[in-house]
């Protein structure tokens, strides 16, 4: 079949959709209501409602913090301070997704678009990551200056491993968490349902828009 | 032709638009209550998007951007969206359900064939098949036009294969 035979057959479909084809003007005239109903997508209900729960948590850790100081508790004060900038990191993060979100026009063209998208699709990822890092942190909070002088065996052949396993466990999944191993069976339990697939999906598409642009 | 939303009612304007939104829904979606779905969307966000119309771009370069953008996001994210509260009732009324009868029976092949290809491609196949010309389908999809036709011919060539396949 000819390219010219193939456009004519389009042509005949599109005139034959001309006649048999109309629109449900009260459903038009509806969705037209949801305007200033909706202004909210579900994606940034979910990012705000984290944002401020993340703020709230920092307020209380804040606090302790405050009460905390100043204290013996070196190892205590340090895990709580680590968890308070990564978790302020975070925040940040988010932040900066959700003015990403509020930029976005679909009115631009479809790379630009669709580009930044699947990135703070994929970003998502990141912040899982980052937030993976910290697990070292709920090592080591509980280690005293007492533990380390007054039981040593227990500090050395206990804490310690403990701490140098999720330290490895930690920088493990920083490293390893990132959309390029999407399709692993791990990733798809740490991330599960829809939002693994998402993610995959994400990552096929910025594949595709490298391979149209290049 | 050039509108500008004041001087066009949106629902014009969508009433003239109708065949494009239904072929980009059949393109990107399996089934019906898909390709409803996504119809209302696509209509939502032009409305969303209808005050901010600039006129300066031409008026189906920029419904093509906004519908093409929607159906894509939609694949991507598998479930379905929920920023518009989906209305029950059937938005496209269709007088005869076999909207095929009477035309080549190459229209199914071809419509499965642009099914398969990946969603960029679509895209680029759907707007070629609108007779659009590299210029505007390099505005809509954000690439150079020589690129475009690059693209084209290799889903053109890919295209000649399928039906040479079927004969």
């Amino acid at each position: 079949m000819e390219n010219t035979e193939i456009l004519k057959l389009w042509k005949q479909y599109d005139e034959k959709l001309e006649k048999n084809l109309s629109l449900n003007q009260r459903i038009i005239s509806e969705l037209q209501q949801q305007k200033a109903k909706k202004a909210l997508t579900p994606v940034k209900r979910i990012k705000w409602g984290a944002v401020l729960i993340g703020i709230i948590y920092i307020g209380f850790l804040g606090w302790g913090l405050y009460h905390l100081w100043p204290s013996q508790q070196v190892f205590l004060l340090g895990s709580i301070t680590g968890h308070l900038l990564f978790c302020i990191a975070a925040i940040i993060l988010y932040l900066r997704q959700l003015i990403v979100i509020h930029e976005i026009d679909v009115s631009e063209n479809i790379i630009h678009i669709q580009q930044r998208l699947a990135l703070l699709q994929t970003s998502t990822v990141k912040v899982v990551a980052l937030c993976l890092l910290q697990l070292p942190l709920f090592s080591t909070f509980n280690i005293t200056l007492s533990l380390i002088n007054d039981r040593p065996f227990h500090f050395w052949l206990i804490q310690m491993p403990i701490v140098a396993l999720f330290t490895v466990m930690g920088l493990w999944l920083y490293i390893n968490v990132h959309p390029r191993n999407a399709d692993k069976r791990w990733f798809r339990i740490l991330f599960c349902g829809s939002e693994w697939s998402s993610i995959l999906r994400a990552g096929k598409l910025l594949k595709e828009i490298d391979e149209l642009v290049h | 032709m050039q509108y500008a939303p004041s001087t066009l009612d949106f629902t014009q304007v969508i009433e003239a638009n109708k065949r494009l939104i239904f072929k980009i829904c059949t393109a990107y979606c399996k089934n019906t209550d898909e390709r409803e779905d996504l119809a209302q969307e696509i209509i939502f966000q032009l409305w969303k998007s209808w005050g901010k119309y600039n006129a300066s771009v031409k008026l189906s370069t920029w419904m093509y951007r906004i519908a093409l953008n929607v159906a894509i996001s939609s694949y991507r994210k598998e479930q379905k969206r929920a920023s518009t509260e989906l209305i029950g009732d059937q938005l496209f009324e269709i007088a005869d359900e076999n909207l095929q009868d009477g035309l080549s029976e190459h229209l199914d092949d071809l419509q499965h064939f642009i099914n398969e290809l990946k969603v960029l491609d679509k895209a680029l196949m759907l707007l070629y098949l609108e007779e659009k010309s590299h210029q505007e389908i390099a505005e809509i999809i954000g690439i150079t036009p020589t690129n475009v036709a690059t693209k084209i011919g290799r889903i053109k060539e890919q295209l000649r294969q399928k039906f040479s396949k079927l004969k």
